[in-house]
């Protein structure tokens, strides 16, 4: 959108963290996550658009970038919101056989979906 | 032979004085001339004595009776005199009382300025029916009627004038209490609005500073200084409203959800606000002020009730608008707390920023304002079924849109991003036409960098591909549009 400069953000990054300020230090921007189960009753209204892209992606992974770049949420913002739902059980990191680096057609997948998505 | 006599006449009660009359008689035969002469002359010899003595007595007995005439002409005179000088004596009392009671009399009246009829004179029995006692009586009425006129005078021209500068006096201050408000006004409305425009630029550089540090120091530093600059932002808009400016930020048409949520941005202890969600939208033009007056009534909502409750809202969707709903488990108001909010927030009550009192609610107000220019309304009920106060806040058709709200694609960038910068987790995040200057990233292509925009997880893709691969410069996938 056009316009004079505008703040981004109506609603504030505290509001949406619901006053977390820390990331889990193991969610990086890079790091995938899996949906573990579907979205559940009670959700805030960040959580459950988190949950929502996992809905796209058919059962793969997303990394906290692709969240953060597909919500256009501060990318900090996302890592806290990630965290919260590897909290509760709702994400998960997958065990990586060789460390935690992302499979290449996974990316490509990624990139294809937010490809789709802008 | 002639006789002059004068009668005195008998003094009337109606009269003044006396009247002089007189009465003239002629008694002489007719004669023959020679005839005449010789009896004469023979009459004379023999008559001559008798007359003589005749005449004498004649004389004497004349002289007696003018003598007599003179005495009762002197009595009358004196009686005359004596009748002026009591006269005189009582017009000298009539004077005195005159100039001792009555006229004085008259002007102790007309201080007082009440009602007096003619002046009282009390007559002496002798003047009473003269000319003077007339004269007197006509000089104190007139007495007594100029006074009264001057006095009538005086008090017309007195209560004339004294309306007219009490009019004056009345015009002045008027005129300087709107001048003197008018300038405080201005000047509250000069002030709110330069922190409003210093506060939204802060906020805005904290969203994009949010956005480009993802450090868990830099976030959680920039999170410490957003929440106060939105609280403040929320102080500094009750005072523009209040003194008749308006709000300058624009948003998005934005759904009920977020409204509420950008409302909680606002205030203390957001935490504790419970809220449901409702994807009905908030016209654009409406978006800025029901977030400001739901951020009011949320704040006064936490603030006023204990702080480990709850406050709860919810919407009711109707057919003519929504309704958000604000509970509060807080101190139950009395009746006159619950009036008086419920008079600031119908607006029945629009008191402008100079009579604030000394405990000024400007939150309330500054919602009652807004709602008012707006064309949502506010009203007010306790006890709500928790015990505290319940707000509804009423926004019309008119404000929404049943659209949902567009996807806002990306913001073009306006402003060229630093050179490089490295994410806390050691991902280098691209920069639009900058050539890497430390030589690490490879060749840059044009695209918009804005941290936590899709162009970034691009960057991150190409990263993270890159790390993987041989040659970093190989493999790239061509830049986002």
């Amino acid at each position: 959108m056009s316009g004079p400069r505008r703040d981004p953000d109506l609603v504030r990054p505290y509001v949406r963290t619901e006053g977390r300020v820390r990331a889990d230090p193991d969610v990086r921007l890079e790091t995938v996550v899996l949906a573990a189960s579907g979205p559940r009753e009670g959700l805030g209204a960040d959580a459950r658009r988190v949950m929502g892209l996992f809905a796209h992606s058919r059962g793969g992974g997303l990394a906290v970038a692709d969240i953060a770049a597909a919500l256009e949420f501060p990318p900090s913002t996302v890592r806290i919101l990630v965290s919260s739902l590897i909290d509760d059980g709702l994400l998960t990191r997958p065990v990586a056989a060789d460390d935690d680096r992302p499979q290449t057609d996974l990316l490509q997948e990624v990139l294809r979906g937010l490809r789709a998505l802008v | 032979m002639c006789h002059g006599k004068f009668v005195a006449t008998q003094e009337t009660p109606g009269g003044t004085g006396v009247a002089f009359q007189s009465v003239a008689s002629a008694t002489l035969p007719p004669m023959t001339p020679v005839e005449d002469v010789m009896t004469d002359l023979v009459q004379a010899a023999t008559v001559l004595p008798s007359v003589l003595t005749l005449a004498a007595g004649g004389a004497a007995w004349r002289f007696r009776g003018q003598r007599r005439g003179e005495r009762a002409e002197n009595d009358r005179l004196r009686r005359h005199a004596e009748e002026i000088a009591a006269q005189q004596r009582a017009a000298e009392d009539v004077l005195a009382q005159l100039a001792g009671g009555v006229l004085p009399r008259l002007g102790a009246e007309a201080e007082r300025s009440g009602t007096g009829r003619g002046a009282d004179i009390d007559l002496p029995d002798v003047l009473v029916g003269t000319v003077l006692a007339q004269r007197l009586t006509e000089l104190a009425n007139s007495a007594a009627h100029t006074v009264r006129k001057v006095q009538y005078d005086a008090q017309t021209s007195t209560g004339s004038q004294l309306t007219e500068v009490q009019e004056t006096a009345r015009k002045q201050v008027e005129g300087a209490r709107r001048a003197a408000e008018e300038s405080s006004r201005a000047a509250v409305r000069a002030v709110s609005s330069a922190m409003v425009g210093m506060a939204s630029k802060l906020s805005q550089r904290v969203s994009q500073g949010v956005r480009r540090h993802e450090g868990d120091e830099a976030y959680e530093t920039l999170v410490g200084i957003d929440h106060p600059t939105q609280q403040m932002l929320l102080v500094a808009q009750n005072y523009v409203v209040l003194s008749g400016g308006k709000l300058s930020r624009r948003w998005p048409a934005t759904p009920m959800t977020d409204v509420v949520r950008a409302a909680m941005g606002s205030i203390e202890e957001y935490e504790r606000v419970e809220h449901q969600e409702l994807t009905v939208t908030v016209t654009s033009r409406a978006v800025g002020p029901v977030v400001h007056a739901l951020a009011v009534l949320l704040d006064n909502a936490v603030r006023y009730s204990p702080a480990s409750s709850r406050v709860h809202v919810a919407f009711q969707e109707g057919h003519h608008g929504v309704s958000v709903i604000v509970d509060d488990a807080g101190l139950r108001m009395n009746e006159e707390q619950l009036t008086w909010a419920r008079q600031i927030l119908t607006g029945e009550r629009r008191d402008d920023v100079n009579r604030l009192g000394a405990h000024p609610q400007t939150g309330l107000r500054a919602a009652a304002a807004l709602a008012g220019d707006y064309g949502f309304r506010i009203d007010l009920e306790a006890p709500n079924p928790f015990g505290g106060t319940r707000v509804y806040m009423f926004i019309p058709k008119s404000l929404l849109t049943t659209s949902p709200a567009p996807r806002t694609a990306p913001p073009p960038a306006v402003e060229p991003e630093p050179a490089r910068r490295t994410t806390a987790s050691g991902l280098t995040v691209r920069s639009r036409k900058t050539p890497a200057a430390g030589g690490r990233t490879p060749a840059a292509a044009p695209e918009s960098p804005a941290p936590g925009r899709p162009s970034v997880a691009a960057a991150w893709a190409r990263g993270t591909r890159s790390a993987r691969t041989e040659d970093p410069n190989t493999t790239h996938e061509g830049a986002l549009p």
